[in-house]
């Protein structure tokens, strides 16, 4: 009951300490009761609870809300660049549908299967972690990994062919050429694309491109970083049944590079039509 | 889905721990969706749909992750409305910068001006006189044309 009364003012976001006078016995009780657990516990390792909590789920509570409040921020973060994108292809449709056929859909494809993949054997990572098979917590933080690899493998050969193919925004010799195979959308058809108005359209494409991939492939990045510390945790057991805290905030991170890739691949590589090249 | 519902715990936030079978179901429908919005993209449907379809699946996709891999399905309602706080302020930020821009009617506007609008020509410059000066507006200087020449000095 203790417990239940701190994790809900924890969820709550109220202190114990707020509650009406009325309540104050009770209040004692919780507080006894808060120490016989926080005293009780301590053989499940120095790890298990930071000292200003009462509770591991009150840890874990306060956790989750902290990474989602980062989640919510990095929503922002891409969001803004999602805005852009809208706003310019409302403005140019045209030279939008001209440029996704740059990209290949058969790279997106691979890059979306090895994400959703991924996403897999991270939720299948926190379940093992929840159940304490440390063997199992291995397997998977490993395919993670190694789907995360593919993932980057994938976007450097892609890289490379754009900036083979002049590309890259940097470049002083950017040029977009008319997109091989059929253009679907028939007003894109009619575009004298090599004029310069519209190749600075394409270049606000190519622009969005870049930045959002390249923020998109940092989290990745650092994704592979988070899970490698998580593996050599684990290896060290330093995770159990009883703590695995950072494996399950790592996965709220994973899948949130997961969910910002499902809305760039059809925005980026196949409104305009999926064209299979590599 | 009945065998993935659990009773909602509304004040006692805990770790979830939801059979592997379901995390494969959640990835088979991913499987599905990305292969109907891959060959959903040759399609001409008209108008604004192709945008419609192809954001309506990934929205589909996004709310999976979110419910089953997130756990948010099994998570207390504080942390939803967090969830769906951070989602909702982006709507609100496309909604209103697209209000914005549908209101000014860009398309129907002359065609764009490559070349810069021409120059206002400078302010006719009046030959310094020995009297006192008439006062003038301050922050002229900033303004002036560069190459003229200051009748104050």
């Amino acid at each position: 009951m203790a417990d239940t009364h701190a994790a809900q003012a924890a969820a709550s976001g109220t202190t114990t300490t707020g509650t009406p006078t009325s309540a104050m016995s009770g209040s004692d009780t919780h507080f006894g009761a808060g120490y016989a657990v926080s005293a009780g516990s301590t053989a499940h390792g120095a790890h298990a609870r930071a000292h200003q909590f009462d509770t591991p789920q009150q840890q874990y509570a306060a956790s989750n809300l902290g990474m989602w409040i980062f989640l919510a921020t990095e929503v922002m973060t891409f969001g803004g660049f999602f805005l852009a994108y809208i706003v310019y292809r409302a403005l140019y449709p045209e030279t939008f549908a001209l440029a996704s056929p740059h990209q290949s859909a058969t790279w997106g494809t691979i890059n979306t299967f090895a994400l959703i993949l991924s996403s897999l054997t991270m939720a299948l990572a926190v379940h093992a972690a929840q159940t304490g098979n440390r063997r199992r917590l291995t397997m998977f933080l490993g395919f993670t990994i190694a789907l995360a690899c593919v993932f980057l493998v994938v976007k450097s050969i892609e890289y490379t062919t754009h900036i083979e193919e002049n590309l890259w925004i940097g470049s002083q010799n950017f040029h977009m050429e008319r997109p091989a195979g059929e253009i679907v959308d028939p007003e894109a058809a009619r575009v004298d694309l090599d004029s310069t108005v519209q190749q600075g359209r394409a270049k606000i494409f190519f622009f969005l491109y870049w930045t959002m991939t390249g923020l998109h492939g940092f989290h990745v990045l650092i994704g592979i970083v988070l899970l490698s510390a998580l593996l050599i945790n684990n290896l060290r057991k330093v995770y159990s049944e009883n703590y695995y805290t950072p494996v399950e905030m790592t996965g709220l991170y994973w899948h949130f590079v997961d969910l910002v890739w499902i809305f760039l691949f059809p925005l980026l590589y196949l409104l305009g039509g999926a064209h299979w090249h590599i | 889905m009945a065998h993935i519902t659990d009773p909602i715990q509304r004040d006692h936030e805990e770790h979830h721990v939801i059979p592997p079978r379901n995390y494969v179901i959640v990835f088979g429908l991913l499987v599905v969706l990305t292969i109907l919005t891959v060959l959903a993209a040759n399609f001409q449907f008209g108008g604004l749909l192709n945008e419609v379809v192809a954001l309506g699946i990934a929205t589909m996709k996004a709310s999976l992750v979110i419910l089953f891999f997130m756990h948010v399905r099994y998570s207390t309602p504080l942390l939803r409305l967090v969830v769906a706080a951070g989602f909702i302020f982006f709507g609100i930020m496309v909604l209103f910068t697209m209000a914005d821009f549908v209101s000014r009617d860009w398309r129907s506007t002359p065609p764009r001006q490559i070349v810069a609008p021409v120059e206002q020509a400078p302010p006719p410059v009046t030959e310094p006189t020995l009297g006192p000066q008439p006062t003038q507006a301050v922050g002229q200087d900033e303004v002036r044309p560069r190459g003229t020449v200051n009748p104050g000095r």
